[in-house]
C-alpha cells in the first residue's frame, strides 16, 4: 500500500463531494422519517383495529424488499404518475420511506416497553393523552429507542451508496470511478472507508451524548454524592441551613401540625374535627356509587354495587383477592369505565358526559379528573422514573392546573418538608426506598389539592419495616379532613382510622358499616373468616401500627 | 428540556422537505438539450481524469462533445452506477447512455443503438501465466471474470466453454461476475481469477496502468458493437445519427481514436444497424 496515495485520496475533493452528498441525503431522510415513524408507531398502537392494521402492508413491503429495488422503483415509476423528483430527492424519499418502516417498529417497541402503570399514574394526575405521551412515556422510551435509532442512522448513511444506481454521484460511486482509472483499489477504498467511518462515528458520538443525557444512574449518582456531602456538613441541602436534629433520618419526624396541610388543601375552610364530622347532622354524600356493574371478558367483577361516601370520611375497601375492590376503586376516577350504573363525585361525573339515557364515557377523562379533584396512590407507587422527586410532585400542578413553576416548586418543597422528604427533592425514584417512594407518590397526589384521594393497596408492595412511615402519612391526611377511599388489608389501621369499612366478595358488597361492627361482630361467615385470616397474618409479623 | 422544541424542529424539517420536493424541477428533455448518462468507469472510453477528478474524459466524451458542437445541441452529463444506466434511460430519466454499452439483440428489444465502435473481447491473464494460458483450451475449469449483467460477456464465455471444454469432456470455464473491471483486477492479481474477459480497449488500458503485472493472452474471435443507447423511437434519433455520420467521416473520429489508443479499424464508419 502506498501511504502518500492513500492521503491523496483521503483529501480528494471528488470523494469529499461524494461524502457530502451521502450525508445530506442521510440526514434529510432520517429527519423526515422521524415524525412519520412516530405517527406510524402511534397508529400501530391505536385503539381502533382498522388504524392499527393500516400500516402493516406498508411495513411488510418496505422491510421485506431490497432497498436497491425500492430506489429503482421510485426513480422510474414516480415520473409515470407525474412526480418527476430529481435523483437526489428520489434517494431522500426512497431511504425515508424504507426507514419509516423500520423506525416505526423501533419506536413502537420502545413505547410498549413502558409499563401501563406509568400511564395510569399520569392519567390519574389529570395529564392529557398528549401530555402522557410527551412527558411520561416518550422520555422513558427514549432510553431503549436511542441506541436502535443510532443503528438506523448508520444504516441510512451506508444505504446512500445504493443511490448510485439512480444517478446520484455519492461516495461509493466516486471511489469506484477513481479506481477504474488508476487501479489503486486498496488506497482508494481505504480512503472511502475512512470517510464513511468518520461519518458514522459522528452518529455514534451523538448516540453516546444522548445516552449520557438519558442515563439516570449517572445523573442520580452525582446528585447523591452532592447530597451526601451536604449532609456531612450538617446542612440542609435545600436551603443550606443547619437541619434540626433528627430531621435527616427521613420519615420519623413528621410535622404533626396537620393544620398546615389543612390550610394547603382547603384555604379558607376551618379544620374539621374528626369526631365532629358526624355531628354535623345530615349532609350530602360526596361520592355516590349507584348500582355499578362491570364485566371483564364476560366475567362479572362488579355486580350492582351501591354506597355513599361523605365528605371527610375514610372508607376502607377490604375483601379477598379478586373480589372487585381494586376495580371499584378504579371506576371512581374512571381508570375503568362502568358497564352499568353511575358514579358521581361532588355531584359531577368523572370522565362521563351526562346524556339523556345514561352517562356516556368521554374519550379523555383527564380534564374531568383534574376539575373534580380526584387523586390516586398506587400499590407500586408508579412514580415517573425519569423525573426527580420535585419534578414528579410539580408535574400535575404545572401541566394540568396551570400553577406557576416557581410557586409549584415552593409548595412542593413545603409538602416534602412536611413529609420529612425535603432532602430527597433532587433524587430519582429508583434511588429511594419503597416507603420513601410511596410517601412521595402520596405527596404528588396531594400537590394537586384533591378533594378525594384513592389508595390502591398502598402498603402491599412494601417491606414490613417501611409500612409505618406510609401509614403515618395517610393518618395525617385523614386528620386533615381528606376524603379517602383505601383498598388495604391493614386492619389495625382501619380499625383506628376508618369511618366506614366495606367488605366485598365476588363483586358484591357483603357487609359495610363502622369498623368495630365489621371487625368485632361480622354478621356474615365469609367476613368473619376473612377478618380472622387477616388478623392472624397481622399478628404473625411485628406489629406495625401499635406505635402510631 | 423545553417540551416542544424537538418536535417543532422535526415539523419544520419535514415542511422544508415537502416544499423542496414539490419545488424540485420536473425532469424532461426539451429538444435542444439532452441528458446523457455514463458510469465513468470505462477507461479509455469514459472515466474520471485522475489529475482533476471533477472532469470526465475519454474517447466517448470527446465524441459527444464534437457531435454536440456540430449538431448545435447542449447536454447535461449524469453519472450512475452501471446497472442503473439502462433503467434510467427506459424510464425517461435520461435521453442517451454513452458508456461502452454493448449493442445486443436482447437490448435492442427495448432500446435503439447508434454504433461507433466494434470492439473485440480479449482475455487478460497474470504475466507469469501468459505462457501457459494461450487460448480458451487452457481456461477449462478455471475462473474467468466478467461484468455483472453483461450478457455478451456471459455469452462469449458460455460459447467458448461449450466449444473448447465441455464438448471435449473437460470441465467448464467458470464465469465470475464483478460490478466493474477495477474490481476484477485485484482478483486476478491474487489468483481468484485466472483471467478477465473484457473488451480489448479496456484491457489494454488496464494493462498499461498495471505495468508488467498482466498480459493480454488471446482474443475472442467474436466482436461486439458499442453504441449510444436511446429510448425506442426517440424523435431526436435521426439528428444524433446525422451528427454521428458527420463525426465518423470528418476525420475527428480518427484523430480521437489515436489520442485514446483505440485502433482506427475498430471505428464503425458506416453504421447500418
Amino acid at each position: 500500500m502506498d501511504a502518500s496515495a492513500f492521503l491523496h485520496y483521503l483529501t480528494l475533493p471528488l470523494l469529499w463531494e461524494g461524502l457530502k452528498t451521502a450525508m445530506i441525503i442521510a440526514v434529510l431522510a432520517f429527519a423526515a422519517a422521524l415524525p412519520f415513524s412516530l405517527g406510524m408507531a402511534m397508529m400501530r398502537m391505536s385503539h381502533y383495529r382498522i388504524v392499527r392494521l393500516l400500516p402493516i402492508p406498508f411495513i411488510w413491503v418496505m422491510r421485506g424488499t431490497p432497498i436497491l429495488l425500492q430506489l429503482l422503483f421510485w426513480y422510474n415509476v414516480l415520473p409515470l404518475v407525474g412526480l418527476g423528483l430529481s435523483a437526489f430527492w428520489t434517494a431522500v424519499l426512497g431511504l425515508m420511506l424504507n426507514e419509516i418502516a423500520f423506525m416505526s417498529e423501533i419506536i413502537r417497541g420502545g413505547l410498549q416497553s413502558i409499563k401501563k402503570t406509568q400511564r395510569d399514574a399520569a392519567s390519574a394526575l389529570g395529564l392529557s393523552s398528549w401530555q402522557i405521551m410527551h412527558r411520561v412515556i416518550m422520555p422513558q422510551a427514549m432510553r431503549s429507542i436511542a441506541p436502535a435509532m443510532a443503528n438506523e442512522g448508520m444504516v441510512i448513511v451506508k444505504h446512500t451508496s445504493l443511490a448510485s444506481v439512480i444517478t446520484v454521484q455519492e461516495l461509493t460511486l466516486s471511489s469506484e470511478q477513481v479506481v477504474s482509472t488508476n487501479f489503486q483499489y486498496v488506497e482508494v477504498f481505504l480512503a472511502a472507508g475512512v470517510l464513511y467511518l468518520g461519518a458514522t462515528t459522528l452518529i455514534a458520538l451523538a448516540q453516546n451524548y444522548l445516552e449520557r443525557h438519558l442515563d439516570l444512574e449517572r445523573r442520580g449518582h452525582a446528585i447523591a454524592i452532592a447530597a451526601q456531602a451536604g449532609r456531612e456538613r450538617g446542612e440542609n441541602p435545600l436551603t443550606g441551613e443547619t437541619a434540626p436534629a433528627g430531621a435527616e433520618s427521613g420519615g420519623k419526624t413528621i410535622d404533626t401540625e396537620a393544620p398546615a396541610l389543612q390550610k394547603f388543601l382547603n384555604p379558607g375552610r376551618a379544620l374539621a374535627n374528626k369526631d365532629g364530622r358526624r355531628a354535623d347532622g345530615p349532609r350530602r354524600p360526596y361520592v355516590v356509587i349507584n348500582k355499578v356493574a362491570k364485566s371483564f371478558h364476560g366475567k362479572r367483577v362488579l355486580r350492582d354495587v351501591s354506597f355513599n361516601i361523605f365528605p371527610g370520611e375514610v372508607v376502607f375497601l377490604i375483601g379477598p383477592s379478586g373480589s372487585g375492590k381494586t376495580t371499584l376503586l378504579r371506576t371512581i376516577n374512571r381508570l375503568e369505565t362502568v358497564d352499568d350504573g353511575e358514579i358521581t363525585v361532588g355531584g359531577q361525573f368523572v370522565g362521563y358526559r351526562a346524556s339523556a339515557g345514561r352517562p356516556v364515557p368521554l374519550r379523555d377523562a383527564a380534564r374531568s379528573r383534574a376539575r373534580v379533584g380526584v387523586g390516586m396512590v398506587f400499590q407500586h407507587f408508579n412514580l415517573f422514573d425519569h423525573l426527580t422527586v420535585l419534578e414528579n410532585v410539580i408535574e400535575a400542578p404545572v401541566r394540568v392546573h396551570g400553577t406557576k413553576r416557581d410557586q409549584a416548586r415552593a409548595e412542593a418543597r413545603e409538602l416534602l418538608a412536611w413529609a420529612g422528604l425535603a432532602e430527597y427533592e433532587n433524587h430519582y425514584p429508583h434511588q429511594l426506598s419503597g416507603g420513601q417512594q410511596q410517601r412521595i407518590a402520596i405527596i404528588r397526589a396531594v400537590a394537586t389539592r384533591p378533594k378525594l384521594l384513592l389508595f390502591d393497596e398502598p402498603t402491599s408492595a412494601l417491606d414490613p419495616e417501611l409500612v409505618n412511615e406510609v401509614l403515618d402519612l395517610m393518618r395525617k391526611l385523614a386528620e386533615s379532613g381528606m376524603t379517602m377511599v383505601v383498598v388495604s388489608h391493614e386492619i389495625v389501621f382501619a380499625r383506628d382510622w376508618a369511618d366506614k369499612v366495606v367488605f366485598m366478595e365476588d363483586g358484591e358488597i357483603v357487609q359495610h358499616g363502622a369498623p368495630e361492627e365489621v371487625f368485632n361482630s361480622p354478621d356474615n361467615p365469609r367476613t368473619k373468616n376473612f377478618v380472622h385470616l387477616i388478623e392472624q397474618r397481622s399478628e404473625g409479623r411485628p406489629s406495625k401500627t401499635q406505635e402510631v | 428540556m423545553t417540551e416542544t422544541t424537538p418536535f417543532k424542529k422535526l415539523m419544520t424539517a419535514s415542511a422544508l422537505l415537502a416544499a423542496a420536493v414539490t419545488a424540485a424541477p420536473a425532469f424532461a428533455a426539451d429538444g435542444d438539450s439532452y441528458t446523457i448518462a455514463t458510469s465513468a468507469d470505462f477507461p479509455p472510453l469514459s472515466y474520471r481524469d485522475s489529475e482533476d477528478t471533477s472532469k470526465i474524459i475519454g474517447f466517448e466524451m470527446d465524441m459527444i462533445e464534437a457531435m454536440s458542437e456540430h449538431g448545435g445541441w447542449d447536454y447535461e452529463l449524469k453519472t450512475s452506477a452501471f446497472n442503473g444506466l439502462l433503467p434510467s434511460l427506459k424510464s425517461g430519466r435520461v435521453d442517451m447512455v454513452v458508456s461502452d454499452i454493448y449493442n445486443t439483440a436482447e437490448r435492442r428489444k427495448s432500446v435503439d443503438f447508434i454504433n461507433y465502435i466494434e470492439n473485440g473481447f480479449a482475455v487478460m491473464v497474470r504475466a507469469e501465466d501468459a505462457d501457459s494460458l494461450t487460448s480458451y483450451d487452457d481456461m477449462c475449469g478455471k475462473n474467468i471474470g466478467i461484468l455483472t449483467g453483461s450478457a455478451p460477456e456471459m455469452d462469449a464465455v458460455t460459447a467458448a466453454s461449450e466449444k473448447h471444454c465441455e464438448s471435449q469432456g473437460k470441465p467448464a470455464i467458470q464465469p465470475k461476475s464483478y460490478p466493474s473491471v477495477a474490481q476484477e483486477i485485484p482478483q486476478l492479481a491474487n489468483g481468484r481469477l485466472s483471467g478477465i474477459l473484457e473488451t480489448l480497449t479496456t484491457l489494454a488500458y488496464a494493462q498499461s496502468q498495471n505495468e508488467g503485472k498482466f498480459e493480454i493472452a488471446f482474443r475472442d474471435p467474436n466482436t461486439t458493437k458499442v453504441g449510444i443507447a436511446l429510448r425506442k423511437n426517440s424523435e431526436f434519433a435521426d439528428d444524433i445519427k446525422q451528427d454521428m455520420a458527420w463525426y465518423m467521416s470528418s476525420g475527428k473520429a480518427d484523430e480521437n481514436a489515436k489520442k485514446w489508443d483505440i485502433p482506427v479499424e475498430a471505428l464503425i464508419k458506416n453504421d447500418s444497424e
